[in-house]
């Protein structure tokens, strides 16, 4: 899986939960959780709403790293 | 030089597309010469059967048996699937008050039994609608001239096909609703008409995505399951004498899959 996130260490920082999180940027508590595990990528519009939350830019939170398999 | 360039590059993709076309030439005629000649036989073997009988008398049988349950099943099911729904939401519910809206193997065994009492639900609902139109016939063969047993099985039909749409009404209505506690910005309740659209509104793009995948999923399956029922009319009206009917169905569900399918596709091109 090429895109690492920090998304859990930055919601720790604001102590919010999933479903807080969630309601901050418009999607279910369940897809918070499937991009923490890393099992789906955001689109580059909930990326930048989960950067603008926490005022990071969406590198801080988001990396990719080219791991030369297909997603 | 840039439309040299293009040009070129134009030439180099439809060079790679005529490329890739005759590498699997081979491999599509030999399907097809396999296939000419697996019908063939199927189709020697079948007039072998017809003449000796033996796939008529299967296919009695069959009919014999599908007609005889046929106005009962629905009640069957009614009875049957109601405990299972019970136990299904009952362990749900039970998890749901434990879980601590974090937890996700929590929420995927919760989630896990409210999408198989949808499932379930959904297989008992085809089930009962593919035999009431059976059963109808069925007691209409019987008719009058014996009327206890025509009125009983009247009632065992109807009241069959009632108390199975009630019971898959209820299950499907407390399946919903704990998937909607459970994930607050869901929206749309399963007695509105537009249920379907109000839920898929409400989904996000993580969500809609699933579904995307999952109705793909199903238009494959239900491809290749047109092709193989077209089959079985197509062997069913030489053998059987059918009539046209069946394979006038399975014409209409193709043509409109396959449009539907189109008109949504060039629909999102435009936009």
């Amino acid at each position: 899986m090429p895109l690492y996130n920090r998304l859990k260490e930055f919601r720790a920082r604001i102590n919010v939960n999933q479903q807080q999180m969630g309601t901050l940027v418009g999607v279910s508590r369940q897809t918070i959780s499937q991009i923490e595990r890393g099992d789906y990528s955001p689109s580059v519009t909930l990326a930048l709403k989960i950067a603008k939350v926490f005022e990071a830019r969406v590198e801080d939170i988001f990396d990719y790293v080219d791991d030369g398999t297909d997603e | 030089m840039n439309n040299e360039v293009n040009l070129s590059n134009k030439e180099q993709i439809e060079s790679a597309i005529v490329k890739e076309d005759k590498s699997k030439l081979k491999g599509f005629f030999i399907l097809l010469v396999i296939s000419f000649i697996g019908g063939g036989i199927v189709g020697a073997l079948m007039t072998v059967a017809d003449d000796s009988n033996i796939i008529m008398s299967v296919v009695d049988a069959v009919i014999t048996l599908t007609e005889g349950i046929s106005v009962y099943v629905s009640a069957v099911l009614a009875v049957v699937s109601l405990p299972v729904f019970i136990v299904l939401y009952k362990k749900a519910y039970k998890e749901y008050k434990l879980w601590d809206e974090e937890n996700e193997e929590q929420y995927k065994a919760i989630d896990g039994r409210l999408s198989l009492m949808l499932f379930i639900s959904s297989i008992v609902l085809i089930v009962s609608y593919v035999f009431m139109p059976i059963g109808f016939a069925k007691i209409l063969s019987i008719g009058k001239s014996q009327p206890v047993l025509f009125w009983v099985s009247f009632a065992f039909l109807i009241g069959g096909f009632i108390a199975v749409t009630v019971v898959i009404t209820i299950a499907q209505q407390k399946a919903v609703n704990l998937g909607k506690a459970m994930n607050p910005e869901k929206r749309g309740s399963v007695f509105d008409t537009k249920f379907q659209k109000q839920w898929i509104k409400s989904c996000d793009e993580a969500e809609q995505k699933m579904i995307h995948e999952s109705a793909f999923a199903a238009y494959k399956a239900t491809s290749t399951a047109i092709m193989v029922l077209w089959f079985l009319c197509l062997a069913g009206t030489i053998m059987f004498d059918i009539g046209i009917f069946p394979v006038f169905i399975i014409g209409v569900i193709w043509m409109v899959q396959t449009v539907a399918y189109f008109v949504k596709g060039m629909q999102l091109e435009k936009r």
